[in-house]
C-alpha cells in the first residue's frame, strides 16, 4: 500500500518531464544567403525526434515566404534532380538532416519586408518556419541571418 | 662450355633486369602528376560553333572560351540547392588558388539550361554574386543544345503540380582549355579541395 503513492508520484513526475520536453527539436538551422534576382532559397537544419513515436511532418509555413516545401536533391548517374517530398518522417529517437545536396526546404515567393515587419511573426530579421503534422503545429524555428 | 653458358646466362639476366628497370621507370607516371579527382579526356573535344549571349547581353560564340582556362557548370538561377552550392564551391576554390599566388586561375562559367527565364540581366546578378570575373551564358534553346549535345550535358525541363517547373541537369563541372577544347571534367559531389589540388596538374598537363 505504501508503494502506491510512490508509484503514482513517479508516474506523474515522468509525465511532467515528458510533457516539458518538446517531442521535436531542431539544430543547426541555416538559410542560403539571398542571391540577387533569385526568388527561391534553400534552408537546412537537423530535426530530432525526442519522443517514442514517429513524427510525420506534412507541411511547413513561414510568415516571410508564400511557399515552403520539403525537397530532395538526388544526384544519380551524374544528373541532379530536385523533387518535392510529400512528407518527412522522423522515426522515434532518430534525427533527419536537411543538408546541402540532399533533403532541404525550398522557400519561394518571399514576401516584401513591409508586409510582415509589423507582425509579431517577424523576430528581428530572422525567418520563422512552422512545421506541421497534418493540422498540428509541432515545431517553430527561427533562423537568424536573414 | 658450362662456364661460358653461365656467363652468357648471367649477362642475359642482367640485360633482362636492366630492360625491366628501364621499361618500368619510363612507363610509371609519378602519382602526383595526375589529377586525383578530375578525369582528363584522352582526346579533347572542340567547343562547337554557337551564338549565344553573355551576361551583358553581348553576342558570343565559341571564341569566348579561347585564351583562358574555364570551369564550366550548366545550371539555372532558380535552382536553390545544387547550383548556388556548386558556384560557391568553385568561387571558394578560385579564391584559395588566388591566395596561394597560383596562375593561371580558372574563370568560372555558368551556362543556363533555363534560357526561358534566365535573361542576361538575371545571369549578370547571379554570376556576379559569386565573383567579379565570372561569365554567364544564356540565349536561345537551340544554341544551348548545340553546346550541351557536343559536351555531353543532359538537361530536361520538369513541370511540377503547381505549374512551375524545375530543370534536371548534369551536375558535372567541365574544364575547357585556352584552345576552346573540353579538356577534363569533375564529377559531383564537388569539393573545393578537389579543384584546388587538381587545378595545377590540369593546367600544367
Amino acid at each position: 500500500m505504501r508503494t502506491a503513492p510512490l508509484l503514482l508520484f513517479a508516474l506523474l513526475t515522468s509525465a511532467c518531464t515528458t510533457a516539458e520536453k518538446a517531442p521535436l527539436s531542431a539544430t543547426d538551422a541555416r538559410i542560403m544567403p539571398p542571391v540577387p534576382g533569385v526568388t527561391k532559397r534553400a534552408a537546412y537544419l537537423t530535426l530530432v525526434n525526442n519522443g517514442d513515436a514517429a513524427i510525420s511532418l506534412t507541411s511547413v509555413s513561414s510568415p516571410q515566404f508564400a511557399v515552403v516545401e520539403f525537397h530532395q536533391t538526388i544526384v544519380a548517374s551524374g544528373v541532379a534532380r530536385m523533387r518535392p517530398l510529400r512528407e518527412l518522417v522522423i522515426a522515434a529517437g532518430e534525427s533527419v538532416r536537411l543538408e546541402p545536396g540532399g533533403k532541404h526546404l525550398m522557400l519561394s515567393q518571399e514576401k516584401p519586408a513591409a508586409a510582415t515587419a509589423s507582425a509579431d511573426n517577424r523576430v528581428g530579421e530572422s525567418i520563422r518556419l512552422d512545421f506541421y503534422s497534418r493540422d498540428d503545429l509541432v515545431l517553430s524555428v527561427n533562423i537568424a541571418g536573414h | 662450355m658450362r662456364v661460358k653458358n653461365l656467363v652468357i646466362g648471367s649477362l642475359l639476366g642482367v640485360a633482362l633486369a636492366a630492360g625491366i628497370w628501364v621499361a618500368s621507370s619510363t612507363l610509371t607516371v609519378a602519382p602526383e602528376s595526375r589529377p586525383a579527382v578530375a578525369t582528363v579526356l584522352p582526346t579533347p573535344i572542340d567547343v562547337p560553333a554557337f551564338t549565344l549571349q553573355d551576361q551583358r547581353g553581348a553576342r558570343i560564340g565559341a571564341d569566348v572560351f579561347r585564351g583562358q582556362w574555364d570551369l564550366v557548370f550548366f545550371g539555372f538561377t532558380s535552382c536553390p540547392d545544387v547550383c548556388p552550392l556548386t558556384l560557391g564551391t568553385l568561387a571558394a576554390a578560385r579564391k584559395e588558388l588566388e591566395d596561394s599566388g597560383f596562375s593561371p586561375l580558372p574563370r568560372i562559367v555558368l551556362v543556363s539550361v533555363d534560357p526561358e527565364r534566365d535573361t542576361p540581366e538575371k545571369m549578370s546578378a547571379y554570376v556576379g554574386h559569386f565573383g567579379a570575373g565570372n561569365l554567364g551564358i544564356t540565349g536561345d534553346l537551340e544554341n544551348i543544345r548545340k553546346l550541351t549535345d557536343t559536351l555531353g550535358i543532359f538537361f530536361e525541363k520538369r513541370l511540377d503540380d503547381s505549374g512551375d517547373y524545375v530543370v534536371d541537369h548534369s551536375a558535372v563541372v567541365l574544364v575547357i582549355n585556352p584552345e576552346a577544347r573540353f579538356h577534363a571534367l569533375f564529377g559531383s559531389p564537388h569539393k573545393s579541395d578537389n579543384f584546388v589540388s587538381d587545378w595545377p596538374l590540369l593546367v600544367g598537363s
